[in-house]
């Protein structure tokens, strides 16, 4: 489906800082619209619109979830 | 040992240093040629055994290739051209790790002694790379095969050097290097032989190593004005050449009554027909299953399963009159040898590579058993290179029978070469001798008469 | 904008789906500055420590956050802790603070960048009215008074929640508000808690039943938010900005419009938003009732502000027109034709009501607002406001309306393994208990595998492929204590040792739960496929307890034409399995762990075989299994690539006999055991497992897996299976062609799969093990079966359970061990754990040992691995180049049986040549089947090395030309970690 490749196309990589996902990280991203990259430690959130936004989870300098 | 032989081991040593492999494939050789060289003092006149020993030229270079997931990988490449005295060099080529010039120009050395005493024109040589073949992906293997065609493609030609396939290059490899060479060169020719059978390759391959063991058996039977009708044959091993020598032996009327694998034999008093024979290769072949199935088809044999406390091997203790040693290497050891001359064998044809251990070698020898070493015996296999070589420069391709014919007659020439030059070095009868010293002569003489070059 | 985002993610699910929920109401007051004087906070603690009253008060309305409060008196102090900490949210001042004015300090706050809100929190009306009166209170936020209720400040923190929270949520989710409006601090300051206290409960009352007790906390943040505002504008301004999201409206007839106190203020709001929606409810309280005819003209209600009935009647007016009460079917006239307390009924009424009624609510968005009151989000998107002109006619409508609510229910079930319902049991993918107790942890595996799959809508994320697991039914543990009990079978099962005898008894009891044989009749009459009744009980598949394949599986065709028959033949199997619990095997088994077979549950699943019926012979085109991690990775690969072996046929193929391909997800190409002929051909499956679906009758027999029989690929071949498995054995060319176009023996490769992509295999596996890890969080293995013939493909999923890592690598840090006393160390170790038990080691003599002999030392190695087998000794074995090279200069060419009895081998380089570890096929299978740990030494690298003068000095038990057998009174202790490929192993002390 045209509509499936496009969302892949832009769900592939963290935005901040370009580290690919897994498999795995795709689908939790595209159902739950929000995704921790584990290289860069931002919160990725998809907004409605498409885009995504990444914002400091303040994980880089705490350590907990 | 000799003083000549001594000194030039010493200086083979001094000059290839950390070559232990060579080193001793040099003694082993200048060892069995001690005679020869004492008859025929020409020859350390003219330092053939130096320059034997010395390869003709040696091709060293680099191959770099990219992989399928963009990674670059940097390999190195060999051609050792050993001698081509008597032919275009001819010798396989190995990819694998523990590659490099040492044991190259070893395998090369004894090459140009196995494909002389084939007596077709083919030179020595050897090849390969460190290229692990294991576990690595089609793409990867072609593209590491075109990369190292790009540059060996300059160096072989079908009347320069003719590589065929060994560990790590097998017919898929063979298909890849041939494609690059053709699309480099832009010509169809025999430049590399273990061709699929559509495009180059000859009938007979994988069925020519068995065959060959068994004519050389008829000719040593002959000169004890025997045949091998029937004979009773012990037959080990249940691969290609084992099956092979089966269905010659048939052919030949002898009755073959053993088999084996790794976890047993049988022993089939009644012999094994050809309609036994097609059960065994359904069974191994297309079912790959165990020997052991064999009795239960077939439930007048007998199947011995391996016991590994024993120092001799049941198979080779029973009433026979040939043996045909065709599974691996040291399969027969001293006890087997007497074995098998306590129970009224006197041939054994070497359808494996050395699969009798020195000891029994010696006592076949003072035995006086007609034992045909592996070196003469299965010359078949690599004789077959040459039949396709042949084939490829005719553009034209023998029927199943031609090419067994003339495999028959090689291996005639084989032997008469073998029998005759142990006749007339004072140890008639000593195919081992005959042999080593056989292969040598043609080499030695081709290079005496070319020049010093 | 509710159509553009999947509203599946706000539903509800397990674990990471509640995030969903979590994202409604984000923004909270956590902390709070009070700043009163000391007076005034003993006014408020009068009833007890405000702190405590508001957690107790939070806990009571079954809230989950308390906010932290802090309290200075002194404005300075305020602002300087607020400047330091910054971590407040919000601000209440009292009238009287110790230091500063109090309208002065808001400002310092404002000024000093402080960007909390801010209220001012009055005790006294007429301070609080002059205050007002006199100077500039905009600085504050809000103003509110103190009743004497501490509540007070619930109030004015959800106030501001709600403030802070709307926009967001509303877009996010489609939340709803109600606006209130009242401009009176102390109406209001009475009032809004009232209303905030009524909203919670009602939404606490309507969140349905069936969803867990965490869940119904997340969904309380999707309760109606409370819009207070106090004047016209302001209320205005909301209901144009959620217009479609407003629920209603309270408020006072009178309040500020245009600046002014305005006392028809409420009459004017009324009709303009009549004007835009005639359907939004309205309330309007007023102090007297001069205007109560007015407004109820205007077709809204009418309360008295001091009316005694107040909240009755407020609750009534969010009942009838919030959709906090039952849904009210009705005609266009106002008849009433039905009522709907809850989804259920909902549905089964939509079924009966006319079909004017069901008009009329759909078009006017009546059952969306419903289900919004109940937080059922995606349901009322589903059934958004529809014209009827959408659909062909009202019935079509009615009916879509139905299903929509039919395919929430399947949804919301889908990892709930609910009761058989013969009814809705769907033969293609139901999974469904029967009978009551526990459901083992086979079962919660797979019931925990579909959850995941569908909430994360992988059922279908491969074209062409359908993932799931195979339908079926669990029957409950209880039944099996019932059969045990009923036919007095425990005693005699705990003590028999016969295996047979026990089976038999058990087969043969006459009495089974006649509930359950009615279900599985049921179930017998929607499924006619074959049949895999398996084990699933409580010691099985727990963590540290490795229990599996203690317990048996038996397969059954179910194809008898009598359904008698295959009852028969369920039920034997069913008794099968529950005799298995008392096996010998399993006895002993359960011996070495802590349980005791009398403490075992056993439930069984009877689940459908995934496969195909070829002429008599069911099988799948091939199955596996996969793990998450692999112990002994070949790079480029990493142990967290995880390894799979697929054979064709059933998966029995993998687990008992091992003959099968072996591939890693990551690199399916890459493939070890086919890099040469001889190593394809020897290396590959020949047979493959199918069941036997001709069956006579059985009746009385004892069913065992008999049924499965072993075919030669050759039967795969015309069946047409081969396809997706098989290369080609040209002998001729000495090679192997992918695929089937050439003539010549068959050999089982996967080619087609693995590297002509017939079938997104190691995609999907590599998903599904990430998947399953993620869930588990721990490395996990999956057994699957795919059939190719059905439409999509059926990719079943058959099992799930955690890998057992026996040793806790974490521990394994050497780097505090010396050299000296370690005898090997080196960082290209494979395999995993401690073994503490060697005493024995078979070396190759360094000094003696030559390349050319190497033969002779195999020989002679064979030997001593002979003796210490049959001792029942295991041993370390040190040796030189490849072991098990096919060439004797590159290392010693032993086979597997002639060292069979070493448990660690350790590989080092021989003086002059340097060799790269034997990772040859069939030498390392065997080593990674058994365990083997395995050192490659070399003496390139500094870090890697081993001592072989050590050795020297240990004693000789037996010593042959290059081999020596050596004998340590004390054990090597041998410690391999599998993350880094490193080991060493320490000498004894």
């Amino acid at each position: 489906m045209p509509e499936k490749k496009e969302k892949q196309d832009y769900l592939q990589h963290c935005p901040s800082c370009g580290n690919s996902f897994t498999p795995w990280q795709k689908v939790l991203l595209k159902v739950d619209r929000e995704l921790i990259c584990k290289k860069c430690w931002k919160k990725i959130i998809l907004l409605p619109s498409g885009e995504k936004l990444s914002s400091d989870t303040g994980l880089t300098k705490k350590q907990n979830k | 040992m000799s003083e000549f032989v001594n000194s030039l081991l010493t200086e083979v040593k001094a000059k290839n240093p950390a070559e232990p492999e060579f080193h001793q494939a040099v003694q082993e050789v200048a060892e069995s040629l001690e005679i020869v060289l004492e008859r025929y003092p020409e020859y350390r006149k003219s330092k053939i055994l130096e320059r034997i020993i010395e390869p003709e030229r040696v091709i060293t270079f680099r191959v770099p290739w990219v992989d399928e997931q963009g990674e670059i990988h940097i390999n190195k490449g060999f051609r050792i051209e050993m001698n081509s005295a008597i032919g275009p060099y001819k010798g396989g080529l190995r990819f694998h790790p523990s590659v490099n010039l040492g044991i190259l120009k070893f395998l090369a050395f004894e090459q140009v002694f196995k494909n002389s005493l084939t007596t077709l024109p083919m030179g020595g040589g050897k090849g390969g790379s460190d290229f692990d073949p294991k576990g690595k992906s089609d793409l990867k293997i072609m593209r590491f095969c075109q990369a190292f065609m790009t540059e060996l493609f300059r160096h072989i030609g079908p009347n320069t050097d003719v590589p065929a396939g060994d560990i790590g290059v097998g017919g898929r490899e063979i298909g890849y290097l041939f494609g690059m060479y053709k699309k480099l060169r832009n010509e169809f020719t025999g430049v590399l032989t273990g061709k699929g059978l559509n495009w180059g390759g000859s009938l007979i391959r994988p069925e020519a190593t068995g065959y060959g063991c068994v004519y050389f058996a008829a000719e040593m039977l002959k000169t004890k004005g025997e045949t091998l009708e029937g004979k009773k044959c012990l037959v080990s091993g249940s691969g290609n050449v084992a099956q092979y020598t089966v269905e010659k032996l048939l052919q030949m009327g002898a009755k073959p009554v053993t088999l084996s694998d790794s976890n047993g034999y049988i022993y089939d008093e009644e012999g094994i027909d050809r309609k036994k024979l097609d059960f065994i290769l359904e069974l191994k072949n297309v079912r790959r299953g165990r020997i052991s199935e064999y009795v239960e088809k077939y439930p007048n044999a007998v199947y011995t399963e391996v016991n590994p406390s024993l120092n001799y091997n049941p198979l080779w203790n029973h009433k026979a009159d040939c043996a045909f040693p065709s599974a691996t290497q040291n399969e027969i050891n001293g006890n087997d040898a007497q074995n098998l001359v306590k129970n009224g064998v006197f041939l054994v044809s070497e359808g494996a590579n050395m699969p009798t251990n020195i000891d029994g070698v010696n006592i076949f020898l003072d035995n006086k058993i007609l034992y045909g070493p592996g070196k003469a015996a299965n010359a078949g296999g690599v004789a077959v290179s040459g039949l396709e070589m042949a084939q490829n420069s005719m553009r034209f391709n023998w029927s199943r029978e031609e090419v067994d014919s003339r495999l028959q007659m090689i291996m005639k020439d084989i032997h008469r070469n073998c029998f005759e030059t142990a006749q007339s070095f004072g140890t008639p009868g000593n195919y081992v001798n005959g042999a080593n010293i056989a292969g040598f002569l043609k080499v030695a003489n081709a290079m005496m008469d070319q020049g010093v070059i | 904008m509710e159509d553009k985002f999947d509203l599946h993610f706000i539903e509800h699910g397990y674990g990471n789906r509640f995030q969903g929920f979590q994202n409604l109401m984000r923004q909270r007051i956590k902390e709070i500055l009070i700043v009163s004087s000391l007076y005034d906070l003993y006014i408020f603690e009068e009833d007890g420590k405000l702190y405590e009253l508001i957690r107790n008060e939070t806990r009571a309305l079954n809230l989950v956050h308390a906010p932290e409060i802090t309290r200075v008196s002194s404005g300075y102090d305020a602002l300087r802790i607020a400047k330091e900490e910054k971590r407040f949210d919000l601000i209440i001042t009292t009238m009287h603070i110790e230091d500063i004015d109090v309208i002065e300090f808001s400002q310092k706050i404002k000024d000093a960048g402080i960007n909390v809100p801010i209220v001012l929190l009055g005790y006294d009306n007429r301070e609080l009215q002059s205050i007002i009166h006199t100077k500039n209170v905009s600085v504050f936020d809000k103003i509110f008074i103190w009743l004497g209720d501490f509540r007070i400040i619930l109030a004015i923190i959800q106030y501001f929640e709600d403030k802070m929270n709307v926009d967001h949520d509303t877009r996010i989710a489609g939340v709803q508000s109600i606006i209130v409006v009242e401009d009176n601090i102390r109406y209001y300051s009475y009032f809004n808690y009232l209303i905030y206290l009524e909203i919670l409960k009602q939404t606490q009352r309507l969140i349905s039943e069936g969803i867990n007790l965490s869940h119904r906390h997340l969904r309380k943040r999707a309760r109606p938010k409370i819009l207070f505002c106090s004047s016209y504008e302001e209320a205005w301004d909301y209901y144009t900005k959620y217009e479609e999201n407003i629920l209603g409206i309270i408020a006072d007839i009178e309040f500020p419009m245009h600046g002014k106190l305005n006392n028809t203020a409420g009459l004017q709001l009324t009709k303009n938003i009549k004007k835009i929606n005639d359907e939004t409810p309205i309330l309007i309280l007023s102090q007297s009732e001069e205007y109560k005819s007015e407004v109820e003209k205007l077709g809204v209600s009418f309360v008295h502000k001091y009316d005694q009935l107040l909240i009755e009647k407020l609750r009534n007016f969010f009942n009838r027109y919030l959709s906090f009460g039952n849904f009210i079917f009705r005609t266009e006239d106002g008849i009433e034709v039905g009522q709907a307390r809850n989804l259920k009924e909902l549905e089964e009424k939509l079924a009966i009501v006319p079909a004017e009624s069901v008009k009329f609510h759909a078009e006017r968005n009546h059952f969306s607002n419903w289900l919004k009151a109940r937080t059922e989000f995606w349901l009322a998107h589903q059934l958004r406001p529809r014209k009827v002109s959408e659909f062909p006619s009202i019935e079509a409508l009615r009916r879509n309306l139905i299903e929509s609510l039919i395919e929430y229910r399947q949804q919301r079930s889908l990892g709930i393994i609910e009761v058989f319902d013969k009814s809705t049991f769907d033969p293609e993918k139901s999974f469904a208990r029967i009978g009551k107790g526990s459901i083992g942890g086979k079962a919660r595996g797979l019931g925990f595998v579909n959850t995941l799959i569908n909430n994360y809508d992988i059922q279908n994320y491969f074209d062409g492929v359908r993932i799931g697991i195979p339908a079926g039914i669990v029957i409950a543990s209880n039944v099996f204590d019932q059969f045990l009990e009923e036919n007095d079978l425990r005693n005699f099962a705990l003590e028999c040792d016969d295996d047979l005898e026990i089976t038999r008894r058990f087969v043969n009891a006459e009495k089974f739960p006649e509930d359950i044989i009615a279900d599985l009749i049921s179930f017998l009459e929607i499924v006619h496929e074959p049949l895999a009744v398996r084990s699933s009980s409580l010691l099985e598949d727990s963590q540290y307890h490795p229990f599996a394949g203690v317990y048996q599986t038996y397969m059954i065709p179910n194809n008898q034409s009598y359904p008698l028959l295959r009852l028969n033949e369920l039920l034997n199997a069913i008794k099968s399995v529950y005799a298995s619990t008392f096996y010998q095997n399993a006895k002993s088994y359960i011996k070495v762990t802590n349980f005791r077979s009398d403490e075992e549950k056993m439930a069984v699943i009877v689940q459908k075989i995934v496969g195909h019926n070829y002429s008599g012979r069911f099988y799948p085109d091939f199955s596996g299994v996969a793990k998450s991690y692999n112990f002994y990775p070949l790079a480029p690969q990493k142990a967290t690539d995880g390894i799979a072996l697929v054979a064709l046929g059933l998966g029995k193929t993998v687990v008992d006999i091992g003959v099968c391909t072996r591939f890693c997800p990551a690199f399916p190409t890459d493939l070890i055991q086919l890099s040469s002929v001889q190593d394809t051909l020897k290396e590959s499956q020949s047979k493959f497992y199918a069941l036997k679906m001709k069956v006579e009758s059985n009746f009385g027999k004892v069913t065992t897996d008999n049924l499965i029989q072993q075919f030669p690929i050759n039967s795969a071949e015309e069946d047409g299976t081969l396809k997706y498995s098989a290369s080609t054995y040209v002998p001729e060319s000495d090679a192997i062609y992918d695929g089937l176009s050439r003539l010549g023996p068959r050999v089982i490769t996967f080619s087609p799969i693995l590297k002509n992509n017939l079938f997104p295999l190691p995609k999907i596996l590599e998903l599904l093990l990430e998947m399953g890890s993620w869930g588990m969080g721990t490395p996990v293995e999956i057994e699957f079966a795919v059939n190719m013939k059905k439409e999509p493909k059926e990719f079943g999923f058959l099992q799930m359970r955690p890998l057992l890592t026996r040793f806790d690598s974490t521990q394994m840090n050497f780097s505090n061990i010396s050299d000296e006393k370690l005898l090997c160390k080196s960082n290209s170790v494979l395999g995993q754990g401690t073994i503490s038990d060697i005493t024995d080691i078979v070396y190759v003599d360094y000094d003696v040992f030559e390349r050319a002999r190497s033969r002779e030392a195999a020989a002679e190695i064979s030997i001593f691995n002979n003796q210490l087998i049959m001792e029942g000794r295991h041993y370390l074995l040190i040796g030189y180049g490849r072991w098990g090279s096919r060439d004797p200069w590159l290392g010693i060419p032993v086979v597997w049986s002639e060292i069979s009895g070493a448990k660690v081998i350790i590989e080092a380089n021989f003086k002059d040549i340097s060799v790269t570890p034997s990772q040859g096929t069939h030498f390392f299978q065997n080593l990674t089947s058994f365990m083997i740990g395995y050192f490659s030494v070399s003496n390139n690298n500094k870090n890697e090395f081993i001592d072989l003068e050590w050795l020297k000095t240990c004693k000789i038990v037996n010593k042959q030309k290059y081999v020596k057998h050596l004998r340590l009174e004390k054990p090597l202790i041998v410690k391999m970690n599998d993350r880094e490929n490193t080991g060493i192993i320490i000498k004894p002390e």
